[in-house]
């Protein structure tokens, strides 16, 4: 299995705050990454150092062979690192096909069929090509976030990332959303997933971080982590979860 | 006789006089303000920069045009720079100069405002996805702000309509200087010539003004239904 992401001691502070505090993982081509963790121990900064939205200060990432850092051509790693959001993100003024074709034409330079058929090969996919001529503004949030997702697969990523890309639907379109990403990790899709969905993290990942504080305070299978988390500090997280039926 | 006078609208001659004024203040009007938008929104775009080597200036150049009266700005092209420096610009040139420098300034404003309202994951996203700054900048956040201006600059447009009247003072013989050079010929045979010529102007400008209005609340309706 080759590696196509490796973090290394990779560390980031907003002013005197450490926010990353030396992340080691890797991720293997075709395999599902799931991070949880309490809301402010850095897993949204963790994704956007990965593609460049938010500058580290020190360790590496390695993406595709290639080392990442300030002389990188951060368009050109962006094109093959998809990112889905937890905000609603699609571009207002388009429609969904637009949407998802203006940085295949923009970026790849595409023509302009040629994304189109891409796009609506993606639409099936989710079941939404019905709404190809939709503006944002006429989808409900759950077929938002199927949008943004189809919207970041049409670069044709190598890897795709996702920071709780759920976490303002409410359950029924939360529903729709994972089972979306279910689908999409079945066709062998390397990703990121941050979710503060327990019981989607145990069914989606082959491998779990659980991160505290900056640190990567336990990793391993999910199943592993669920049925006996080896920390105080991941117990301690876990409960809280138990109380919110 | 309530209606007397009002041959004075049926002299061909008059009317003719009245239409090359009115195309003085439409030409003037009409190019000072797509030089306003076009500036306004490459200026306004270069002031969203929190540089001081943009900020610095930007505020100058905005509070300049704000706080000093337009006639002045009129007064300091034609006859201060024109005299100065040797410039030899007609009065419709500087009008056009001076009003596509005050209307720029409003616009850019106006654009820096709604590009700036504008929710950051927007540019977040388009960044994710391989955008450069210039293309997130024409394909995602321009033509968003665009639709919120439009009531913004369609009044901003009005205004600069409005003020083409001061251009007399330098020179320039626009449709209310034609009105009142009729007036002053007619009005010892004719005393309702002022009521007549100057609710005809009246007509004219709300005959320029309300189709602009109507237009705006058009594209709103329509760009908000997005
Ligand atoms: N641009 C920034 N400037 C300063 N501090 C920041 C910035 N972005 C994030 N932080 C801080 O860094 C810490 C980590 O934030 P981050 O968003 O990565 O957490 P998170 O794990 O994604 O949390 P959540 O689950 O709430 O999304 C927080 O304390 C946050 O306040
Ligand atoms: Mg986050």
């Amino acid at each position: 299995m080759s590696e196509i992401l490796a973090v290394r001691n990779l560390r980031k502070s907003f002013g005197p705050h450490v926010v990353l505090d030396g992340i080691d993982f890797s991720v293997d081509e075709g395999k599902v990454l799931t991070i949880i963790g309490a809301s402010g121990c850095g897993k949204s900064t963790l994704l956007r150092t990965i593609n460049g939205l938010e500058a580290f200060d020190g360790g590496e990432i390695v993406f595709d062979g290639e080392r990442l850092g300030p002389g990188t051509d951060w368009r050109r790693v962006r094109s093959h690192i998809g990112m889905v959001f937890q905000s609603y993100d699609l571009f207002n003024h388009l429609k969904v096909i637009d949407n998802i074709t203006l940085a295949p034409i923009k970026v790849q330079n595409k023509r302009k069929e040629e994304a189109e058929e891409i796009a609506m090969n993606l639409l099936r996919r989710i079941r939404l090509d019905d709404k190809r001529n939709a503006y944002p503004r006429e989808l409900s949030g759950g077929q938002k976030q199927r949008v943004a997702i189809a919207r970041a697969l049409a670069m044709q990523p190598r890897i795709m990332l996702f920071d709780e890309i759920t976490a303002s639907l409410d359950p029924e379109m939360s529903q729709e959303v994972l089972e979306a990403l279910l689908e999409l990790a079945a066709t062998k899709m390397t990703m990121i997933v941050v979710t503060h969905e327990m019981g989607f993290a145990k069914a989606i990942g082959d491998d779990l971080l659980f991160m505290d504080d900056g640190k990567v305070v336990e990793r391993g299978a999910p199943r592993d982590f669920f049925a006996a988390p080896r920390t105080q500090r991941a117990r301690r997280f876990l409960s809280r979860f138990e109380y919110q039926i | 006789m309530p209606f007397s006078g009002a041959e004075i609208l049926f002299d061909p001659a008059n009317l003719a006089r009245l239409g090359e004024g009115l195309i003085v203040t439409v030409r003037i009007a009409a190019i000072s303000i797509v030089f306003a938008f076009l500036f306004g929104m490459v200026i306004g775009v270069i002031a969203l920069s929190r540089s001081g080597f943009v900020q610095i200036p930007y505020q100058l150049f905005l509070q300049a045009i704000r706080i000093v009266p337009q006639i002045v700005w009129l007064f300091l092209f034609f006859f201060g720079f024109a005299r100065l420096l040797g410039w030899n610009w007609s009065g419709e040139t500087t009008g056009i100069v001076v009003f596509s420098i005050w209307g720029a300034a409003e616009m850019a404003d106006l654009v820096r405002a709604s590009i700036s309202s504008l929710p950051a994951h927007q540019t977040q996203s388009a960044l994710a996805l391989g955008l450069a700054r210039s293309q997130i900048y024409l394909h995602v956040l321009i033509p968003q702000a665009v639709r919120r201006l439009i009531p913004a600059s369609i009044n901003l447009a009005t205004r600069i309509i409005k003020t083409t009247p001061l251009l007399v003072l330098i020179t320039i013989v626009e449709v209310l200087k034609v009105g009142q050079q009729l007036i002053e010929a007619k009005i010892l045979t004719n005393p309702a010539a002022a009521f007549w010529i100057y609710g005809l102007i009246f007509v004219i400008y709300f005959l320029i003004c309300f189709p602009i209005a109507v237009l705006s609340r058009r594209l709103e309706a329509k760009w908000s239904a997005q």
